[in-house]
């Protein structure tokens, strides 16, 4: 019945090496110390450098221009202070792109929890076809967002997409929707383009959980006479719950990154109503040319991005303690 | 588990395969479409654009430099992350890690200008850089993740017999850590490949573009004919879906590496 269910091999974790003991002289000790630097920053030097140069550099710059008014053209680069912030917490269309990117994060991370859970679950309990269709709900995550974009437009068409068509063709032609081109749904039909991209990884991240998961719990489970949901309520999720938490944070900075689809289906349209924190990032800055301003825009989404690290980080010590 | 009962075994595999059927649909529908009205036309049609074929010398010049430039940093660095003591270690290693939550939007003015500045936009080698970049720091807690695993006796032995930290390095763990830079390979291809925004923000030239920036460039050049522009998409996804297919495992080890720090 389990033919995939085997001991995860727990590897004790190496410590890293040690220096070697050396002679009581100070100055030879001193030495080694610093030629042991030299060695470890040689290393890693040239990934410094890239980071540095390329991420580092990037947002004190944002920090800097940030208090300026400036096109990124003209030479005239003007102080304002933090009249940009200002600016930014008076434009609706900020709140409206946190507030779309807020439920984009909300509604992707718990629906593709869920769906993944139940089909890791599924999978783990039905022996047949096991790995194919693991196969087949992982495929869209190595897709690009694209091609999923464009596929997507094809199946929302309002006159000649699959999803109106088979509506009618049902008889139920009176609830087609213009999917992408309605203001009160193109959120959501973007959401359901993410979902089916990455419920693949959720139920990959939880089935190779549930393999460590021990047997026995599952059989005391049976033997008390805990029914199929039951012992995915009560069993199975409780002690996932580190992978559903590392999901949560990984679907939260997805959400803050998430750009490729909304531009291919909706270019953060109609109107605003799909507008993301970092279309609305883009849209100032390159199409806009307000540097500066998108500069306060960056520097308040790395705000959002590092406090999300920080509460990760200390719920990550909580659970592990 | 209680699935005794024939009945509940039925409903599992029967939802299952509706979900397997939903979850095809969207794939269906692009091969579907990139045949429609010319059939397979579309596809010669496609591949005789002159565009096409530099989108594509583009996507794979992009992603292999992408990927032996990360891949050598990546190794040296991991290495020494995990293995080495070093005066400012964790806090290096620490400043890295946090560009995971780094969305690229926020980082695309910068970006810009250092590129400029550097003459790299429009320029293979500046989108390389980029991308390079914002690949390090994944794939940074990916290797070091599988070096940390590796005991230390190896090397320890390697170095009571005389060898140097470089013989060490690249005779004892290298060889040891293969596998970890295989997965690291196929993100840092899937990656590039399927980069956008940088594409979009730096590479304005059609003759600089890659394979992502196609169906929007068919869009406009070719007035919108769906045929071609699906084939183009699915031309563009078969070197993920051929990765995909032969190394499928280390796809999903990835996924597992990046969840477990």
């Amino acid at each position: 019945m389990q033919t995939e269910q085997q001991e995860l091999p727990i590897k004790p974790k190496a410590e890293p090496l040690k220096p070697a003991p050396r002679s009581n002289v100070p100055k030879k000790k001193r030495k080694g110390k610093m030629k042991q630097n030299m060695v470890g920053w040689a290393f890693v030097g040239p990934i410094v450098l890239f980071v540095v140069a390329f991420i580092y550099y990037g947002i004190f710059y944002n920090a800097y221009n940030s208090f300026f008014s400036w096109d990124g053209i003209s030479f005239d680069k003007v102080f304002v202070g933090f009249e940009n912030y200002a600016e930014m917490f008076r434009d609706p269309d900020f709140y409206l792109s946190l507030k779309n990117t807020f439920i984009f994060t909300i509604l992707t991370v718990t629906i593709q929890a869920f769906i993944g859970l139940v089909l890791a679950y599924f999978l783990h309990t039905q022996g047949p076809l096991r790995t194919a269709m693991k196969s087949v709900f992982f495929f869209p995550v190595v897709l690009s967002p694209v091609v999923l974009g464009a596929a997507f437009s094809q199946i929302y068409d309002f006159q000649f997409g699959y999803i109106n068509e088979f509506l009618r063709a049902i008889g139920l032609g009176s609830l087609e929707q213009n999917w992408l081109g309605d203001p009160d749904i193109a959120l959501y039909s973007v959401i359901a383009i993410n979902i089916f991209q990455w419920t693949g990884s959720s139920m990959v991240m939880y089935y190779m959980a549930m393999l460590t998961i021990e047997k026995e719990i599952f059989e005391a489970a049976k033997i008390d006479g805990a029914g199929f949901f039951r012992t995915l309520w009560s069993i199975v999720f409780p002690n996932l719950k580190g992978t559903t938490f590392t999901l949560s944070i990984l679907g939260v900075i997805g959400g803050l990154k998430t750009f490729d689809l909304v531009w291919i289906t909706t270019a953060g349209g109609p109107g605003s109503s799909t507008e993301f924190i970092s279309t609305y990032l883009f849209r100032k800055s390159m199409l806009q040319q307000e540097v500066g301003f998108s500069s306060a825009v960056a520097i308040i989404l790395l705000t959002i991005a590092l406090l999300i690290t920080y509460f990760q980080l200390r719920v990550q010590k909580k659970m592990d303690n | 588990m209680n699935v005794e009962s024939k009945k509940s075994r039925w409903m599992i595999n029967l939802v299952l395969m509706l979900a397997s059927i939903v979850w095809l649909f969207p794939i269906f529908v692009m091969f579907k479409e990139s045949l429609r009205v010319n059939g397979f036309e579309n596809y010669i049609a496609t591949l005789q654009n002159p565009n096409f074929p530099t989108f594509v010398f583009n996507s794979f010049f992009v992603a292999f430099f992408m990927i032996i430039i990360s891949i050598t940093i990546l190794a040296f660095a991991a290495f020494a992350f995990s293995k080495l003591e070093f005066a400012g270690k964790r806090l290096l290693f620490n400043m890295i890690l946090a560009g995971l939550m780094l969305p690229v939007a926020s980082m695309i003015v910068p970006l810009f200008f250092t590129l400029r500045s550097f003459d790299g936009l429009n320029n293979h080698w500046g989108l390389i850089g980029a991308e390079v970049a914002f690949f390090l720091p994944f794939g940074l807690m990916l290797i070091k993740g599988y070096f940390d695993e590796l005991p230390n006796e190896l090397m320890e032995a390697a170095f009571i017999d005389g060898a140097t930290i470089l013989e060490v390095f690249f005779k004892v763990m290298l060889p040891l850590a293969k596998p970890a830079l295989a997965t690291a390979l196929i993100y840092a291809f899937l990656n590039s490949w399927n980069e956008y925004l940088m594409v979009l923000t730096f590479m304005t030239d059609p003759a600089y573009q890659t394979v992502t920036m196609a169906p929007s460039f068919f869009k406009d050049a070719l007035g919108g004919d769906p045929g071609k522009i699906y084939a183009s998409l699915v031309l563009i996804s078969l070197p993920t879906m051929v990765f995909y297919i032969f190394f499928q495992r280390f796809f999903q080890k990835g996924m597992t590496a990046g969840a477990v720090k």
